[in-house]
């Protein structure tokens, strides 16, 4: 009993809505449905004219490369990629030579740094390569291993099932490709629900089938504290929801292993010196209590806690933070450390006399100040252990100096509050300022909400719209990052919640600036959903219809197979 | 709508900017707590062991002996001691301990559920003896439902019972949930899974929107290219008749009806790549090629239509039959001319609804031919279109204001469920179960008597935006705020109350194998999917 009136109300702005009660067969969708084999996101440039349909067997395709050194990263994803080029279950060998068909038989890498295998993936990496299919040949050519990562999965998409289930792809194809941002990020909180790994891994895999590069790890927050900290334990023992809620550092490690092999750098946040409630249970006493009328631990509704932030005047709380930041140092290896620093709200520091107090020691007339006060010793904590910084954008919005290259999150803007800026004023301000920005706010993508193509609004998002600043300045606008905060997300939907959601982001991040029509993309959009499920992702429906028999639950799904899981225990 | 966007945007200013207070809490979370709440039950201290080598089910002497019921022994033993999930323990000395259940049914065995059937029972755990009784089949089930929720798992590992008294029975008869496998496809595996989690949750009606405009996934023995035309995918992407009395099997095990819907005369788009039976629409003086709802002019409509509804009456085994009658499109019955000729026969003038009427009476009289005890169901509108239907019809209302449409309803003394409040597609973001937990049946202007006659409502998942990959974890455990309001006594209201039981029951469905998502913000269960 869909109601074309009901709809209508619970629709998203700027959406066409004369399409919007969607039965094809009474009311055609806007757009031009792709052709099979549309990648996603769109690459720079594409050019395919041929009708010459090239098949692919399993037991003669092969992946060559002109690597001169053993590439770890290369050989997985030439592995990884075979299963996912012929998924297993779905794809059926040719038992006999048909004759009348032409066959792709090789991909040759060519990849410019022949002699280097990289180690992790970092933020100057060179992304981009081409690809060439002509006359039964197909080409990779890329400067790095990362470049030939995005063109080996660009590569895989081109080849789809034609109707009668074999494994085609279209000769004559021309690739040259680049990504338009160079951070492409994804935010998952694992504080407010835990995800178990194996699920964490499978969304590592799907980042990489949409050329993301970050995952963003908010692995800690005031819930709970699932991060083994083998210098203060009782941290985690006290901050843990249970035994089972833990990410040991071995499974750190095999998360941020697993990432670099698909080459997606991981960048933890420790969170503070606000989302600190499960960290705090271990050391109450590094906790500012918060008082009202003239007694301690007073909650006040909507404002404070009893005891909720860092208190930046007990100068023991410094050592332990460095202590923990050099554990995150050691255990994530790449170059920055997310330091959190977002929604410091002062009522409860100005509740507390002795802050008081030590303020007028210090001289410190602002509250700023003091946030000022303890992000720079942390910012400096970082900088000694040789690791940069990214932070919300509250502690630049506050004022505090920030060193050079450090990254700033925007994340607020005045649809969510209306005292904020928009978020184009933001990044104009950061990158006026020098530092590197990177986009959220338009895209939070735990807020759902019911309508027709709920992912045009992530989709129409442009960074760049209201931009006001020169080319150089625009160049600081390093990227931006969906999240995913967790209080409605656990392992059993975040799959669904992410994907394809998230893939609309996604375009909007690699793609150029013109690939921005939703209602031509939404086709392509559909294609790389039914994709997923092929490569075990479920990824939720966007539009009526059906993929096939390897949908979740059916005969040939490979949600559960074991290519695309890793470690299941309970692999049904 | 601006109003919504405002709120919406207000709502996003109340979560995100107060992360650190609002969200800190994670919600209190209950132990061995039944749901939906039972009517009546008072709770001992004294708790009791259960040991898997030696606990059993067993019927009391003078009990009727009844096949689900004894299936269903197994199936709740093996939930009650998943292997997965049990700890060695060492048995606590000096603490009493049960051996076993013991259950009497007082009324011969049924083969199905029905709309009559009776679910109280009552349960008694005192003095290391635990005792189920119940009038019907049907309630035993209910009964060892409520008993299987009350064990929990202590800290040293063992299972453990309080000693407990309840006296349970369902509020309302019908407690059901619509699921529409047209617009998405569903494989049986799924909805196995939903019948699991509705049993879980004690709702008894599975209301099948099997097929709609855009497929037709239902096999149908005497017109089979319905499907083979009309299904997404003849060969994977429909029911055959084994899928579908495996379904019905599955859910009778479990006290579950399945009602069918083929509805009509709109909704029809699917029917028509076989049928012709469809109306053509006009542009101008010409027909242009696309089709409207079923043409009720055409007499090789109702010869479908009979030999069809003989097939359905006898492969659904429930007394009542969907019909649809919802949402029929007039523009391409305005624009045909021989539709127009006949209401101009008819002397309908230009009253389009009067044709409507003509199709569902001519409809309603064929059921009543081919199966005279079929009761039937349909959709607000035929009423609304003030089509005569059978005194024991049941309507369900789905339009706002719903209260006007109940009291409307009721007051020509048809027989009611309400889902308007409840249609669980429709998400928003945050904790939306409160507002479905808060819709009461009762709150319509209305006498006692009118309030008798509604005899329950359905939660509706329509399939837009969810298929096999998302539907479990969007239907629950927002619908079980629903089941709460259906079983529960009218008094059962406090929202923070049940709060931490909908959190302890949606842990329990994890374990159960179901994907029920989060619904309260932050938390966790002890054993969380694939953990």
């Amino acid at each position: 009993m869909l109601k074309l009136l009901i709809v209508l109300g619970f629709l998203i702005l700027n959406i066409v809505q004369a399409k919007l009660y969607y039965i094809e067969v009474k009311y055609p969708l806007l757009g031009k449905e792709s052709p099979p084999g549309s990648p996603w996101p769109m690459p720079h440039f594409i050019n395919g004219t041929s009708d010459q349909i090239l098949l692919l067997r399993k037991k003669k395709f092969q992946i060559k490369t002109n690597l001169e050194v053993q590439c770890d990263i290369v050989s997985e994803n030439v592995k990884h990629y075979r299963n996912v080029i012929f998924p297993p279950k779905i794809y059926n060998p040719q038992r006999k030579r048909l004759r009348e068909h032409k066959y792709l038989n090789v991909l040759s890498i060519n990849i410019a740094q022949s002699k280097e295998c990289p180690k992790y993936p970092h933020s100057n990496m060179d992304e981009s390569y081409n690809l060439t299919i002509s006359s039964n040949e197909a080409k990779l050519n890329a400067n790095s291993v990362w470049g030939a990562l995005r063109g080996l999965e660009t590569f895989s998409q081109l080849t789809y099932f034609d109707t009668d289930n074999k494994l085609v792809m279209n000769d004559s194809t021309v690739i040259i490709d680049k990504p338009r941002f160079v951070y492409r990020g994804l935010l998952v909180d694992t504080a407010r629900h835990f995800i178990p790994v194996p699920i964490l891994k499978k969304q590592i895999d799907a980042m990489a089938y949409h050329k993301l590069n970050v995952l963003h790890w908010h692995i800690v927050d005031d819930q709970s504290f699932p991060f083994e900290l083998k210098t203060y334990p009782n941290v985690t023992e006290k901050g843990k929801y249970s035994d089972a809620h833990v990410y040991t550092q071995n499974d750190v490690k095999s998360i941020v292993e697993h990432a670099r092999l698909r080459g997606i750098r991981v960048i933890p946040e420790f969170d503070t010196p606000g989302h600190v409630e499960s960290f705090g249970r271990a050391f109450p006493e590094f906790i500012t209590v918060c008082w009202k009328d003239g007694k301690p631990y007073q909650p006040i509704f909507g404002v404070q806690g009893a005891a909720e932030i860092i208190n930046p005047t007990n100068e023991y709380v410094y050592p332990v933070l460095k202590d923990i930041l050099t554990e995150f140092r050691d255990v994530f290896p790449d170059e920055y450390i997310h330091l959190g620093n977002d929604e410091v709200y002062y009522e409860c520091w100005k509740s507390n006399p002795d802050i008081a107090k030590w303020m007028e020691k210090m001289n410190f007339s602002d509250y700023h100040h003091l946030q000022a006060y303890y992000s720079s010793k942390l910012l400096k904590i970082v900088q000694d252990l040789d690791k940069k910084s990214t932070v919300w954008q509250d502690v630049y919005d506050n004022g505090v100096d920030l060193q050079k290259g450090t990254q700033i999150q925007i994340w607020k803007d005045s649809s969510i509050l209306p005292e904020h800026g928009t978020w184009s004023d933001y990044l104009n301000k950061v990158t006026k300022d020098g530092y590197a920005a990177i986009l959220s706010s338009p895209w939070y993508i735990n807020f759902i909400s019911y309508g027709y193509q709920e992912w045009y609004k992530f989709y129409k998002v442009e960074p760049l719209a209201n931009f006001t600043g020169d080319a150089e300045q625009a160049k600081l606008l390093i990227g931006g990052e969906a999240a995913i905060w967790s209080e409605y997300v656990d392992g059993g939907n975040l799959d669904s919640r992410l994907w394809p959601r998230l893939s609309a982001i996604a375009e909007r991040l690699w793609s150029p600036a013109h690939v921005n029509d939703p209602e031509e993309a939404k086709f392509r959009l559909d294609e790389q959903r039914c994709r997923l499920l092929r490569r075990g992702i479920v990824a939720a429906p966007i539009l009526n219809g059906y993929c096939g028999n390897y949908e979740y639950g059916m005969a040939k799904s490979n949600i559960f197979d074991p290519v695309f899981n890793y470690g299941w225990p309970n692999v049904q | 709508m601006e109003i919504v966007y405002f709120l919406a945007l207000a709502f996003i200013f109340l979560v995100k900017t107060n992360q650190a207070i609002r969200l800190k809490n994670v919600v209190p979370i209950t132990k061995g707590q039944v749901f939906p709440k039972p009517q009546m039950q008072i709770s001992f201290g004294t708790q009791n062991i259960l040991n898997k080598n030696e606990f059993r089910f067993e019927y009391v002497k003078g009990s009727q002996i009844c096949d689900v019921v004894s299936i269903a022994f197994k199936r709740y033993y093996k939930i009650i001691f998943d292997s997965r999930l049990l700890r060695q323990t060492n048995r606590i000395k000096n603490v009493s301990s049960i051996k076993k259940l013991t259950l009497m049914v007082h009324e011969p065995c049924e083969l199905y559920p029905n709309l009559e059937s009776d679910e109280s029972y009552n349960l008694k755990i005192a003095s290391s003896i635990a005792y189920l009784e119940s009038k019907t089949l049907w309630g035993a089930l209910r009964g060892l439902e409520s008993f299987s929720q009350m064990i929990i798992e202590s800290d040293d590992g063992s299972l453990v019972i309080n000693d407990t008294l309840i006296n349970d029975f369902p509020r309302f008869n019908h407690r059901g949930i619509l699921l529409d496998t047209s617009r998405h496809y569903i494989r049986s595996s799924i909805i196995k899974v939903h019948l699991d989690a509705m049993e879980a949750n004690k709702m008894n009606v599975f209301h099948w929107h099997i097929v709609d405009d855009e497929s037709f996934p239902f096999v149908s023995s005497s017109f089979p290219d319905l499907s083979k035309k009309g299904a997404y995918n003849p060969y994977t992407h429909v029911y055959t008749s084994d899928d579908v009395k495996e379904i019905i099997e599955y859910a009778r095990l479990r006290g579950i009806r399945v009602v069918s819907e083929f509805d009509t005369p709109g909704h029809t788009q699917s029917w028509g790549k076989s049928i012709q039976i469809l109306t053509k629409c006009y542009t101008g003086e010409k027909p242009n090629g696309d089709f409207g709802p079923i043409d009720p002019t055409n007499n090789l409509t109702y010869s479908f239509l009979e030999e069809f509804l003989t097939e359905l009456t006898a492969v659904f085994p429930d007394k009542y039959l969907h019909l649809g009658g919802d949402e029929v499109d007039f523009s391409c019955w305005q624009s045909n001319p021989d539709i127009a000729e006949f209401m101009k026969q008819k002397g309908f003038g230009k009253d389009y609804s009067k044709l409507e009427q003509f199709y569902m009476q001519k409809l309603l009289d064929l059921i009543n031919k081919v199966s005279p005890k079929s009761g039937y169901i349909i959709w607000q509108e035929v009423v609304d279109n003030n089509v005569v239907v059978k005194p024991d019809t049941v309507v369900e209302v789905w339009k706002d204001p719903w209260p006007e449409e109940l009291s409307m309803v009721t007051k020509l003394g048809y027989r009611a469920l309400l889902s308007t409040c409840w249609y669980l597609n429709y998400i928003s973001y945050g904790d939306d179960w409160k507002k479905y937990y808060k819709c009461d049946p009762y709150d319509f202007p209305g006498t006692d008597k009118q309030k008798s006659l509604v005899i329950g409502g359905e939660a509706c998942m329509w399939g837009e935006y969810v298929d096999g990959s998302n539907v479990i974890s969007r239907t629950w455990p927002r619908t079980s705020a629903v089941a709460e309001r259906l079983w529960s006594a009218q008094n059962v209201t406090n929202v923070a109350d049940a709060q931490g039981r909908i959190e302890e029951h949606r842990c329990r469905m994890i374990k159960r194998g179901i994907k029920a998502e989060p619904f309260n913000g932050s938390g966790h269960c002890e054993y969380e999917v694939d953990l």
